[in-house]
């Protein structure tokens, strides 16, 4: 009885419960039906976001802590030596300063150097290293790579004599290490020498004066360091001309080099943290070792993944050293010396719609890489400013082109390009990135075409036949296939990064255009849920395995105003398992185009000559498009929203830059401050 | 008579009284009839509670709808020829991008142009065919896992039950999102963690059952008359006892969905893309953030979310009129799986 009774009454409440929500739901639809609109989609005009926000000096108010939210959950790595996250450069580009600096035009400046110039290239090879190495017994050996055990943890080996490649454990092989360099260096043996000064009077946070020597020994900390590679496969020797407690320094090349003059140049570390083995030096695991620069901020407190406060520097170097010193500078004269924010606090906000909410709600000032409709609504917002530059990230797809006896498809050069053909460029940017970004037409942006083409005008290189189409070209793509060994529809993976949902959504619109054409069954695959993907390219095999089930990997990287890097990165077998070469060691692309490839830097008639360089760019393209080893996507536009609070934002192109851009920049007399009122 | 006075009658060594008892054949036979009885309650009480009834109802549509959202074929050989929705779940470019709902598309589109009715109505059938295969893989061996359990008791009751304990020494959903993370995504590793971690209830409760069940004379006869262990497991313990896990079993076909879709929303379970519940609110979840002043695109959410909240509020009504049907008094539907 009272069961029955139970029964009827939690009926009535399910029915009413039930009947509420059909009620609303139908309120809901009924009310939104015929309200939709099949319209196409509008394309956002962004131009007012690359406008520059203009600050009035005399309206600058000094003070008040900058809330600015990163999309990290932490800081990856404290130790810049080390470091290979972005968002780790965009805190510590603001504590520490670089020889030189790059404006928003990409053009590279000195900075803490009054002067920083590349003098001479010698036209020299490995082998003319040949009288100063030594014989070395290889510890260890992979693939005929031989690695050795050096004594002095801030030696290394340099280069290797090719006459004794490819070598076996315990083979003797000639080397040159760092030890040796110098010998080279005072007999005029290295390729490119760059020569500068620093200013006088720059202090690190810890009070201690930059010398050369600092510079000197800055390179020791990268010794063992994740970017060992990076530095040292140009970097040979550095030296100080008026000895350790002099300003001018030289710096040399392995070889002749067109970039020497950037792509030298290291972070400047202080004489206490010089010893400090690569990696160690994070206050998470020791207090005392806290990063010390001579940047306009240092680190006040921090708290593991929630919190990190910057202090303005009250002793900044170019307060002392003066503007009117630096040699380039032509602004006014009431321009400040310094930032005039006093603290930055760094907030990690890793979900773009928790920034986006926390930008909404005034928990934070800055914030960037949100999601594409929020930052519409911020753009069209008058409480809200959204700025935005034309940029150096790109998106690119790479593919393994091992020859297997199964898969093996991207082995075939016309599937490649037919895949290529097939990417929906245009499509990607408008739908995905809303208009915040441009098709790859060529393979490198237009802020790094003035070192890169002859060309007068970046966009008449869209007309060219080598150009990538941006919109998907199935004309072209079935005759590539049909001139190939395979037929369609081609079974192909392409696979991309679990946590970056916009590059997913890319990829999803390349997978359907590919699959809609008929003559590739694609998927897409996101591997590594929950862990860091991109590492997996890099392990023993990964290579061998997307080779065999024809999976291209799409990710994106930030490149640099240097042009070379475009190129280089994702093709130098030298850059093989580095980053972001995960499928070409020695041999699997064509020397020739190595060669060429590599002449375009690394040649002494590029690094004396930039229409020399120019030229030899022209020749690059249309192999490196025809190879397509890889294929360029898109590329960014740098875009970060701030409030109305903030006063004079304006983004870099380099995301690394985005935050100490954006406080303080006189090579583009770019300030930012906030006005709470 | 007198004779007889003062002895004690022993019976059930006559073999004629044996003769004229029911065969154990025919025993089973009315057991059969009592399970008959018991589905016949099942559809009366569903029958004759009109909410039960309405949550029947949707599920059946979902499911039916589903089904016949796009054709299946097996091996090259089409076993379901039609498609009912309008669009390809996956074809991009179908509408514009974030369309409100309208005639021509009724659930609006996705932020990639895709039709969000023919996503949701297909998405369905991962959700659901999970949930029902999880339900029937983890049922069949939770029983046959309790059952062993709990009939034999003693040291294999013990080592079984600890073996129990370690799987229910972690939690259901976080155990399944370890195993995903670890084999990876897709159908059948979805299957295969919900079902690993959902076999223990099914086990559990079998076994309480079981061990009220064993004490019972028909059992202990049937074993008195040599009938092998196997033969009264499966002919006298579990039918007398499967009613509970009936009732489970239906409440967790939504648990299922639900862990499903969260693990799909948690980026887990399916590749991006494909129109599972989960994913679709996981992918579509940026649609929360407006920014200032922005319009809330909600059919994005609202619907996915809405067939997951409709499709596990219809099961769980079902459970408890299964419930009520069989008496089982079955409440815990947190148990996973």
């Amino acid at each position: 009885m009272s069961k029955s009774t139970k029964s009827r009454s939690s009926s009535l409440d399910r029915r009413r419960l039930l009947q509420g929500i059909a009620a609303a739901g139908a309120i809901g639809v009924a009310g939104c039906i015929g309200n939709g609109d099949d319209e196409d989609d509008e394309i956002l005009d962004v131009s007012a976001a690359l406008e520059r926000n203009e600050v009035d000096l005399d309206e600058i108010q000094e003070g008040g802590r900058l809330e600015f939210a990163i999309p990290r959950n932490s800081i990856s790595d404290y130790d810049q030596s080390q470091s290979t996250a972005a968002e780790d450069s965009v805190v510590f580009e603001a504590v520490y300063d670089g020889l030189t600096t790059v404006d928003s035009e990409g053009e590279y400046l000195p900075w803490m150097a009054a002067e920083h110039e590349a003098e001479e290239a010698n036209d020299v090879s490995v082998t003319d290293y040949e009288d100063y190495m030594v014989e070395m017994e290889a510890d260890d050996a992979d693939d005929g790579f031989p690695f050795f055990d050096l004594e002095d943890d801030n030696n290394l080996v340099l280069m290797q004599h090719p006459d004794d490649l490819p070598a076996e454990e315990g083979d003797t092989v000639r080397v040159l290490t760092r030890e040796e360099a110098g010998d080279a260096v005072a007999d005029g043996v290295y390729g490119t020498r760059v020569e500068g000064r620093l200013h006088e009077g720059i202090e690190f946070h810890n009070g201690d004066e930059l010398t050369a020597e600092d510079i000197v020994r800055s390179y020791d900390r990268y010794v063992g360091s994740d970017n060992e590679g990076q530095m040292f496969d140009t970097f040979m020797y550095a030296e100080a001309l008026d000895g350790d407690d002099g300003y001018t320094y030289a710096l040399y090349s392995q070889e002749p080099d067109a970039a020497a003059f950037v792509e030298m140049n290291p972070y400047v570390f202080p004489a206490e943290h010089a010893d400090v083995p690569a990696g160690e030096l994070d206050p998470r695991d020791d207090e005392d070792l806290v990063p010390i620069g001579t940047g306009p901020y240092q680190v006040e407190e921090f708290e593991e993944g929630s919190q990190l406060l910057l202090s303005r520097n009250e002793n900044y170097w170019v307060e002392n050293v003066g503007l009117e010193n630096i040699p380039w500078w032509d602004g006014p004269d009431e321009f400040p010396e310094s930032p005039v924010i006093d603290e930055i606090n760094i907030r990690f906000v890793d979900e773009s719609v928790q920034r986006s909410a926390a930008l909404e709600d005034g928990d934070v000032d800055i914030a960037y890489e949100l999601p594409s409709d929020a930052r519409n609504s911020f753009y069209e917002s008058d409480d809200y400013v959204v700025s935005a530059t034309e940029a150096f990230g790109f998106k690119f797809m790479q593919f393994p082109v091992e020859e297997t006896d199964t898969g093996g498809a991207f082995a075939e050069r016309e599937i490649r390009q037919a895949v290529s053909a097939l990417i929906p460029r245009q499509q990607i940017v408008d739908l995905i990135e809303q208009g915040w970004g441009d098709p790859a037409r060529v393979p490198f942006p237009a802020p790094s075409a003035d070192l890169a083409t002859t060309a007068d005008d970046y966009d008449d290189l869209f007309d060219e036949e080598w150009a990538y189409p941006v919109e998907p070209d199935v004309e072209q793509a079935e005759q590539l296939i049909e001139e190939s060994s395979l037929e369609a529809p081609v079974e192909i993976t392409i696979q991309t990064n679990a946590d970056d949902d916009e590059r997913i959504d890319k990829m999803q619109l390349a997978v359907d255009q590919l699959n809609q054409s008929g003559l590739f069954e694609a998927e897409l695959e996101t591997p590594a849920a929950l862990g860091d993907w991109t590492p997996e390219l890099y392990t023993d095999g990964a290579r061998h395995e997307a080779a065999e089930n024809n999976a291209a990997a799409v990710i994106g990287l930030a490149g640099t105003p240097e042009p070379h890097g475009f190129p280089e990165t994702i093709h130098d077998p030298d850059n093989w398992n580095g980053c972001c070469n995960f499928f070409f060691p020695e041999g699997a692309l064509p020397e020739d185009f190595i060669d060429l490839l590599r002449s375009c830097r690394f040649a002494t008639d590029v690094a004396e000559d930039e229409d020399t360089r120019r030229e030899r760019y022209d020749e690059l393209w249309p192999q490196l498009t025809d190879l397509s080893a890889n294929t360029i996507v898109d590329y960014s536009l740098n875009t970060g929203t701030a409030s109305n609070d903030v006063v004079g934002f304006n983004v870099h192109p380099q995301t690394q830059a985005i935050l100490s851009y954006a406080v303080y920049a006189p090579a583009d007399e770019q300030i930012m401050y906030l006005d709470r009122d | 008579m007198s004779t007889e006075r003062g002895r004690i009658q022993i019976s059930g060594f006559d073999t004629d009284g044996i003769e004229d008892q029911d065969s154990l054949d025919a025993w089973s036979e009315s057991e059969a009839d009592e399970l008959e009885s018991r589905w016949r309650k099942i559809v009366s009480s569903i029958v004759r509670d009109r909410l039960a009834l309405g949550g029947f109802a949707v599920v059946a549509v979902m499911s039916l709808a589903a089904l016949l959202s796009q054709p299946i074929s097996v091996g090259g050989f089409t076993i379901q020829p039609f498609s009912i929705v309008p669009y390809d779940p996956t074809q991009t470019g179908v509408g514009a991008r974030y369309a409100a709902p309208s005639l021509s598309h009724p659930m609006g589109t996705d932020r990639l142009g895709r039709d969000l009715f023919s996503r949701v109505v297909t998405g369905g059938r991962y959700s659901i065919s999970i949930g029902l295969i999880v339900t029937a893989l983890a049922a069949t061996f939770g029983v046959i896992y309790g059952s062993i359990s709990g009939y034999f008791g003693g040291r294999v009751d013990e080592v079984l039950m600890r073996i129990l304990d370690v799987v229910f020494a972690f939690p259901g959903l976080v155990l399944a999102l370890i195993l995903v993370a670890l084999f990876g995504g897709g159908f059948w590793p979805l299957v295969g963690a919900f079902a690993l971690v959902g076999w223990a209830t099914y086990a559990r409760i079998i076994r309480g059952e079981i061990l009220k069940v064993k004490q019972n004379e028909y059992v202990m006869a049937a074993k008195a008359l040599g009938a092998r262990d196997r033969s009264v497991i499966f002919r006298h313990v579990i039918p007398n006892a499967i009613a509970p896990v009936i009732v489970q079993a239906t409440l967790s076909i939504g648990t299922v969905v639900i862990g499903v879709a969260a693990l799909g929303f948690l980026g887990l379970g399916f590749d991006p893309g494909t129109p599972e519940w989960g994913t679709i609110l996981d992918a579509e979840s940026d649609t929360l953030a407006t920014g200032a002043g922005g319009t809330w695109d909600w059919w994005a959410t609202v619907f996915p979310g809405l067939m997951i909240f409709l499709f596990v509020m219809s099961m769980n009504i079902i459970g408890d009129a299964v419930n009520d049907a069989l008496d089982a008094q079955v409440d815990d539907i947190g148990g996973g799986g």
